[in-house]
């Protein structure tokens, strides 16, 4: 045992905890492949899968679910092979099944295999959910990918403090003048994101909690794990090949197609990543890989829930290539599908601007400029995000972080136009259905894997812009029958530091770095570090801080890996600007209301990274609007499905009078809300 | 120079005057499936994860390049029962060129779901210490691809059973 690393002994574990199991491999069993905490609404589709290993044959089944016998829904048993082994197995399903009874439900198996009776059973939580008398609301639901609550502090401190034309800064000692607008929703919660087999989860998995109300695993859009996902999962062989074994995973119904399929409502999705991204995905697609991208756009125009029709009313983002004749082997173009269902279709900011309300609309602003199928066979060769805040701002760019090339896609519309067109056209459908909105600020994620500061900080302005569209315009309905909901799927590792006053000259300069190595086991790690490093400390670098009148800092030589032996000349480590002192100071762009990241006098916020990555950190949900009172405390992250589909489907009228009390004068206000 | 050489040098060249990422042919040869825990963990480091969600396999993760944050760079699946290294696969963000680890000679296309029905290639590799490599969704020489993997040949049937059979034949 002396020589046994810590992994071999992990392997070594998890391989003797299994033997308990192998020992039984060899009977016959049978399981159904749901969750053991499954909830569902009243009416919500989830299909009921039962798995039978090592068996030869199969018979006398009976599935029950309380006294509702539900054997004659299930196909004859299907010979599968499970786990990858040798062994012969079936499988028995029912496609699309539903409980209308609610409560704990108890849903049973019994069957003959080889002789032998098996049984499983799982309790199934089925919430009520009928809408109620003439109550019709409407869902903004905002998500900011990886928003952790160090990004929300990010935006806030850059875009909240301005400094105006007389030097008074808006946030002074301490207080803002003016928070925001996420801030100033009256009701706060945090959401736990753990999936099912990680505490660090993707979109993917996180999305499936909040539109379905259920956790799963990684990479996994509206779909529970099962015994085919040894073929594709865990060699991470995902081809054209295994995609019958990613899309063979029992299925469960996201609340966007659930509401359009028995209320009629209106749904959209609003990114500013791929439309085919994770995030989008869990609103209108069912896989268990989020990569899947080919499936993924031809379930928005066939969606497997609506009997073939189409997803959604609104889809607006980038990522046009799997829509495209071009970019699908199997040159399906779905674009002009959409169209001759009646969509609308616009590829700019300017003729998205001069939409009117009405008809359904798919607004796609960025794609490949020669489109192609990837050579795996279920996507395409590009999955194109839209271009960043920053970038479309004209902003430039810190010299760490890329230079901005729009490329031809010069005219892509701001998140929060994108909001605006989106609820005016959900809004305004001839049948007056309600509506229900997921909006994503895709690139608070995508900007922080590789630790670029400026492109996360200024898309979470932008995010939170968006949602002040959506809060004006619920505040302007007479009928106060909007609920916006402000969340993050997962955190990411940005923190917050302190300011910077690097000046422009050496923050952009991009002739001036240091080159780092170091060594690991792995072999060199090597950087290369510029001058805004003070205002963005990179993953994997020593924090690069030369005061030293912070206790928790040691200044160069205190700090692990320090910049001892670079040269001072030209390195910016060397720098006497930075500092943990002081407040930032930012001037706006009356232009676009945004804030600018360059001239003279600023200070900057500083932030850093500790890996480029996911967290598993909880994250905020903030909510305003009828049912908002429901999303306080801390939760999982499956609850803010249950709480939404709670506030559209039940008399919130008592809790929403409580908020609007501790909003009165009676009791003490937040500065700045 | 054998024309083996002289036919692989040339692809090499195509794919470097086409512009595209060329795979150096270590990339993934270097794997006997043979190795131990030890051996791959003082190579590549400790895996990013670890996940050990299957009955009968244990996978290892690594991110070593740049990548789509979601996807992994290596998959290192252990058989459970033995410890064995059974498969790695490599993934790309940019599909590269595979020709380095395709010889002509040792190599052959094959077609999901059918030889009959061509609907997906792979061009398929078989080398001593039963194994295969495996470029995935290339049909010719001079294709890119995104995704390649090492596997033992005596457990094909179980993760891609449609290839052992025309392997087989």
């Amino acid at each position: 045992m002396s020589n046994l690393n810590p992994l071999r002994l992990l392997l070594l574990v998890i391989s003797i905890a299994q033997v308990g199991a192998w020992a039984q491999a060899t009977a016959p069993s049978a399981r159904f492949a749901l969750p053991e905490r499954l909830r569902l609404l009243q009416g919500q589709y989830v299909d009921l899968v039962v798995e039978v290993r090592n068996a030869t044959a199969v018979s006398n089944l009976k599935v029950t679910a309380g006294a509702v016998d539900l054997t004659a829904r299930f196909a004859a048993p299907v010979k599968a092979e499970l786990d990858c082994d040798t062994s012969s197995d079936f499988v028995v399903r029912a496609n699309l099944q539903s409980f209308e009874a609610t409560g704990d439900v108890e849903l049973t198996v019994s069957l003959t295999a080889d002789g032998a009776t098996l049984t499983d059973k799982r309790t199934v939580s089925v919430m009520p959910f009928a809408m109620s008398g003439s109550q019709r609301r409407n869902i903004v639901l905002f998500v900011g990918d990886a928003m952790g609550t160090a990004y929300r502090d990010a935006a806030r401190l850059v875009s909240r403090s301005i400094v105006d034309a007389s030097g008074k800064n808006s946030f002074r000692e301490g207080y803002f003048d003016n928070l925001l607008e996420m801030d100033k929703m009256p009701v706060s919660g945090m959401s736990m994101t753990y999936g099912t087999d990680s505490i660090v989860p993707d979109s993917a998995n996180t999305g499936t909690a909040w539109a379905s109300g259920n956790k799963s695993f990684l990479n996994a859009v509206n779909v529970f794990t099962d015994g085919t996902d040894c073929r594709w999962r865990f060699n991470g062989i995902t081809t054209a090949a295994t995609q019958p074994f990613i899309l063979d995973n029992p299925r469960v119904e996201n609340l966007w197609q659930y509401l359009k399929r028995k209320y009629n409502y209106r749904t959209g999705i609003v990114t500013t990543a791929a439309v085919t991204d994770a995030t989008p995905a869990v609103q209108g697609a069912y896989s268990g890989f989020r990569q899947t991208r080919l499936e993924i756009a031809r379930q928005y125009r066939e969606n497997p829930m609506l009997n073939g029709a189409p997803a959604f009313d609104v889809i607006f983002g980038g990522g046009a290539d799997p829509f495209t004749a071009e970019g699908r082997p199997d040159r399906r173009n779905l674009i002009g599908e959409f169209q001759g269902l009646g969509y609308r279709y616009v590829t700019t900011a300017t003729e998205l601007k001069a939409l009117q309300y009405g008809r359904p609309t798919i607004g796609l602003f960025k794609g490949s400029a020669v489109p192609a199928p990837g050579s795996n066979g279920i996507t395409t060769a590009a999955d194109v995000n839209m271009d960043v805040a920053y970038d479309k701002l004209k902003l430039e760019r810190p010299a760490s972080e890329p230079m901005a090339n729009l490329g031809t896609f010069t005219d892509q519309p701001m998140l929060e136009l994108m909001t605006e067109k989106a609820i005016e056209i959900l809004s305004t459908s001839f049948s007056q259905s309600p509506f229900i909105l997921m909006v994503e600020a895709a690139s608070i994620d995508k900007q922080s894997h590789p630790n670029q500061a400026a492109g996360t900080i200024w898309d979470t302005i932008e995010m939170d812009k968006a949602v002040g569209v959506a809060r004006a315009w619920a505040a302007k309905r007479t009928a106060k029958d909007t609920l916006v909901v402000v969340t993050a799927d997962h955190d990411q590792s940005m923190h917050i530091i302190g300011v910077s006053n690097t000046p422009d000259a050496e923050y952009l300069n991009r002739s001036k770095s240091t080159k780092i190595s170091y060594t690991t086991p792995a072999g060199p790690q090597d950087f290369t570090v510029y001058g805004d490093a003070y205002s963005n400390a990179r993953a994997g670098l020593p924090f690069i801080n030369t005061s030293t009148g912070a206790s928790n800092n040691g200044g160069t030589a205190g700090q692990p890996s320090s910049f001892t032996g670079t040269s001072s000349a030209s390195d910016p480590a060397a720098s006497t600007y930075s500092t943990y002192f002081g407040s930032p100071a930012y001037r706006m762009d009356a232009a676009t209301g945004y804030p600018v990241n360059t001239g003279a006098g600023l200070r900057r916020l500083s932030v850093g990274f500790r890996t480029g990555d996911h967290t598993g950190s909880s994250v905020p949900v903030t909510a305003e609007g009828p049912g908002a009172l429901l999303f306080t405390g801390y939760m999982h992250q499956t609850d803010i499905f249950f709480k939404m589909a709670a506030a559209l489907s039940t008399d919130t009228s008592e809790a929403d009078k409580l908020v609007d009390l501790l909003k009165s004068s009676r009791f003490p206000q937040t500065v700045g809300k | 120079m054998s024309w083996v050489r002289f036919v692989l040098l040339g692809g090499v060249l195509a794919g470097l005057l086409a512009g595209q990422t060329l795979l150096p042919v270590g990339e993934l040869m270097r794997y006997t499936l043979d190795e131990s825990t030890e051996q791959l963990t003082r190579g590549m480091g400790a895996p990013v994860q670890i996940g050990d969600a299957s009955p009968g396999y244990l996978t290892w993760y690594y991110k070593t390049d740049v990548l789509d944050q979601h996807d992994f760079s290596h998959l290192l699946m252990f058989r459970r029962e033995d410890g064995k290294l059974v498969s790695v696969t490599r993934n790309f963000h940019f599909a590269v060129n595979v020709d380095a680890l395709l010889p002509v000679k040792s190599t052959q296309t094959y077609y999901w779901p059918s030889e009959t029905d061509r609907q997906w290639p792979v061009r398929v590799r078989r080398m001593g210490n039963d194994r295969l490599v495996i470029a995935m969704g290339v049909a010719n020489p001079g294709e890119t691809s995104t995704q390649v993997l090492i596997i033992r040949r005596s457990v094909l049937r179980l993760f891609l059973p449609w290839l052992e059979d025309q392997l087989a034949k």
